[in-house]
């Protein structure tokens, strides 16, 4: 039932502050994070360090950071939606309530 | 495109009928349903709805048709798709032998068996002469619904036996079919590594249309070609945007998906282009194509559609002359039929279609008559697409057909290829080379591509083995396991969730508790999806979406260099932004909130990584509501001001502010006074103090008492 509270061994709610829509970056070592932060046009983009691995993108600059990446000769792994809107059925059938 | 989809053309019969008024609705429902009662509106819509699930009734209303009505119903089930445009309907029948006249056409709309596509500024209609006279400038279209023309079988169109030309025993020439997947594919690659770029009239910029044209694997002809039919870059293009292989996005035609008929096999694909085929408005085998420039009033698709049924016409094993199949044509369809027809647009076309499209299709065989003229018939998969016979099974002569190379090359033998294979490998390899044997090259960028469109290394190399010939060389598994880890070293999230928990052990609950995420730190917990959270074991102390604007969540203390921060309203932003220029004040804080202060040094160390006064001024302004404090602006700028004075002032101290005013307007007095420090404090040189005491004795005012 969606009102139904979980017992745990504990018993209550665990509090947690929620951050959504963050745009980040995890590297596989803190070495190849600080690579990412020694490139310049790449740290200007990055808001700041949350962890040894783990960058925090400025709002809206992941396209810039994955540019940026795939210059530097990285493959990174983009987690997510990015800046594309995804296709709308157009043009050739006509538009039919569903 | 939604061809099978019989919800979708339910759904549109549906908005269609409550498009007309309701006079023109019931016309419609009298003919279709035949009511007994006066219904209302939405009754009479659902029950013409559910006239398309009821085979019976359907039936009885197409033997109440007159011959031209059905067979535009039998026209339009035998093109596998229930969308035409009115002209093309109206010429294949004339060229049927029927008046060149709408009725046939009015009748089937009158009974609900034929509906108009009503463009979106038209909102409802009263008449169907209103809507054909406000589409007069356009080309209006119509649409069946599918379960109405699947019963339109049977029908007999008035087609002749053509002369069976002698076929010698000479080889019969058949496409495999799959020439279109191939260029598809190496078209969807090349727009996915660069997009096409269109003008505001829908043409494509020079430097693409040169890229288009160039390029080997779109404009060469096939290997196996009969004819070569004129601009291939353009028919493809033209077959990508219907197959939605590219789409337009903002002024762009980008990549989209390859189509998901691809992998149920050869048949479904060859259907799904042969549909295509009636939707080429911007490519024909007279002219080539315009890139973009749809051609108004085109003649094109309804000329395929009979000569594919006069091909069907014949007996089965009997072939036609192209000829003979082109003279029919230009003396039945009207567009070639009118006396005033320019010169240019009689020239022949037929064998280019017939030898060049519906044959690398496979809807076609050919052969070499006795005069050594070219002779077709319909290929098994065209006597399917044309409802003649079963769908024919078809399955590839060698399933391993893949032949991959040490210096990471693929031969791809044609034999064993598919339209799926054909997908899977276009994902993760650059194709170099399209021919009887066809070349992909394995690349860093083409593997990434594929990894970023879901395959894995396991899948790609499964693929190749699955496929090969011979085992798959060591050097080609290291090199892609080198390229899919090297994606592994780094993962953007362009929009994730994080968790921030208020002590490690509320994070390890969560974690013991199911919670879908990787964690970051003893505190910070990653959650790539925030559907997958179950928010009942959670209370919200807090949340903040970065897509809005930063929130003020700092409040400044009156000593203007103590800051506290809101953790309720505060986000990870502040907490990077705030050390570069704020020292945290250690130790317990009151309410869980955490104190920063401003220090010179704090300042210091954020004026030398560049921060700036305005920089500040604005983050204040954002984060706590004001601008920078004067403390702290005096702490930041304080050494660049230009050096102080300090200096030994006497000052005169007045009770009151008037009477500083009055001795600064007095000349006497206004002459010995140096400056105004305040309202009340006025400068006195040393040098002029008794002459001031003098001045103020004559006024009577005494000094009451002097502090030296």
């Amino acid at each position: 039932m969606p009102n139904e509270q979980p017992k745990s061994a504990a018993g209550a709610r665990i509090p947690v502050k929620l951050h959504r829509r963050v745009c980040l970056i995890q590297t596989e070592d803190a070495v190849l994070a600080e690579e990412l932060l020694a490139r310049k046009r790449l740290s200007q983009e990055v808001a700041g360090r949350l962890t040894d691995r783990v960058l925090l993108v400025r709002p809206g600059r992941v396209d810039a950071v994955v540019d940026e990446l795939q210059k530097m000769g990285h493959t990174p792994q983009v987690v997510g939606a990015r800046s594309l809107t995804p296709p709308t059925a157009d043009g050739l059938w006509p538009k039919a309530d569903s | 495109m939604p061809l099978q989809d019989s919800g979708y053309w339910t759904a549109l019969f549906r908005e269609t009928l409550a498009r007309y008024r309701e006079p023109l609705l019931r016309q419609v429902a009298g003919r279709l349903v035949k009511p007994r009662g006066q219904w209302p509106a939405e009754e009479m819509i659902e029950r013409c709805v559910s006239f398309t699930a009821n085979p019976v009734q359907i039936d009885r209303r197409l033997k109440d048709l007159a011959v031209p009505g059905r067979q535009v119903l039998y026209l339009i089930a035998r093109s596998r798709q229930p969308q035409w445009r009115l002209g093309n309907l109206l010429e294949m029948l004339v060229a049927l032998g029927h008046p060149a006249e709408l009725q046939p056409i009015l009748d089937l709309l009158d009974h609900g068996l034929l509906c108009p596509v009503l463009p979106p500024a038209l909102q409802t209609i009263s008449q169907f002469a209103e809507w054909l006279s406000r589409s007069a400038q356009s080309d209006p279209a119509v649409f069946a619904h599918p379960s109405v023309t699947a019963r339109a079988h049977g029908e007999e169109l008035p087609l002749p036996i053509l002369t069976a030309a002698t076929i010698p025993d000479a080889p019969v020439r058949e496409a495999d079919g799959l020439e279109w997947p191939l260029r598809l594919t190496a078209l969807w690659q090349q727009v996915a590594a660069v997009p096409l770029r269109r003008t505001q009239g829908g043409d494509f910029f020079k430097r693409d249309l040169d890229r288009l044209r160039q390029d080997p694997l779109l404009s060469a002809p096939p290997a196996d070609s009969l004819v070569v039919s004129p601009d291939f870059p353009s028919l493809a293009v033209a077959l990508a945007e219907i197959e939605e292989i590219l789409r337009q996005d903002e002024g762009e035609l980008r990549a989209g998906n390859l189509p998901p008929s691809w992998d149920r096999g050869l048949p479904p694909t060859l259907a799904s282009l042969y549909v295509a085929l009636f939707h080429l408005r911007n490519w024909d085998p007279r002219d080539g194509g315009g890139f973009g420039q749809e051609q108004q009033g085109n003649p094109f698709p309804s000329a395929y559609l009979l000569l594919l049924l006069l091909l069907a016409r014949q007996p089965p094993h009997a072939w036609c002359s192209v000829a003979d199949l082109e003279a029919w044509l230009l003396a039945h369809h009207p567009y070639w039929t009118g006396e005033d027809v320019r010169p240019s647009r009689r020239q022949p076309w037929v064998a280019s279609f017939v030898l060049g499209l519906a044959y690398d299709l496979r809807l076609v065989q050919a052969a070499r008559d006795v005069g050594n003229h070219w002779a077709v018939r319909l290929s098994p998969i065209g006597r399917w697409l044309l409802g003649e016979t079963e769908e024919p099974r078809l399955q590839p002569a060698h399933v391993q057909t893949l032949l991959v190379q040490p210096n990471l090359e693929i031969v791809a033998y044609r034999q064993g290829l598919t339209p799926a294979l054909i997908a899977r490998l276009g994902l993760f390899a650059a194709w170099k080379q399209i021919g009887a044997a066809c070349t992909l090259q394995l690349e860093p960028g083409s593997v990434y591509r594929a990894l970023e469109q879901g395959q894995g290394f396991e899948t790609i190399k499964q693929t190749l083995e699955q496929h090969g010939a011979r085992a798959l060389p060591a050097s080609v598994i290291d090199s892609l396991r080198t390229w899919a880890d090297k994606r592994d070293r780094i993962s953007v999230y362009a929009s994730a969730c994080l968790l921030e928990f208020g002590s490690a052990d509320d994070l390890n609950q969560a974690v013991a508790r199911g919670l879908p995420g990787v964690r970051l730190s003893d505190r910070l917990a990653l959650v790539a999806d925030e559907d997958a959270i179950d928010f009942r074991h959670f209370r919200l102390t807090g949340t903040r979406d970065y897509s809005l604007p930063p929130e003020r969540c700092v409040t400044v203390e009156p000593d203007g260099v103590s800051l506290t921060v809101d953790p309720t309203r505060s986000d990870l932003l502040l907490e990077t932004e705030m050390p570069r220029f704020a020292e945290l004040v250690p130790g317990p804080t009151s309410n869980g909130r955490r104190q920063y202060r401003l220090t010179p040094g704090s300042l210091g160390a954020g004026r030398e990584g560049g921060m700036t006064a305005a920089t500040l001024d604005e983050w204040f302004h954002q984060r706590a509501g004001q601008f920078l404090p004067p403390a702290a602006r005096l702490l930041l700028t304080g050494a660049q001001e230009p050096p102080p004075a300090l200096k030994q002032h006497l000052v005169l101290h007045l009770e009151s502010e008037e009477m500083a005013d009055g001795l600064m307007q007095w000349p006497p007095t206004r002459a010995l006074i140096s400056e105004r420090l305040g309202p009340t404090a006025l400068v006195v040189a040393e040098d002029r103090r008794e002459a001031l005491l003098q001045k103020l004795s004559e006024l009577g005012i005494i000094i009451g008492s002097v502090e030296e």
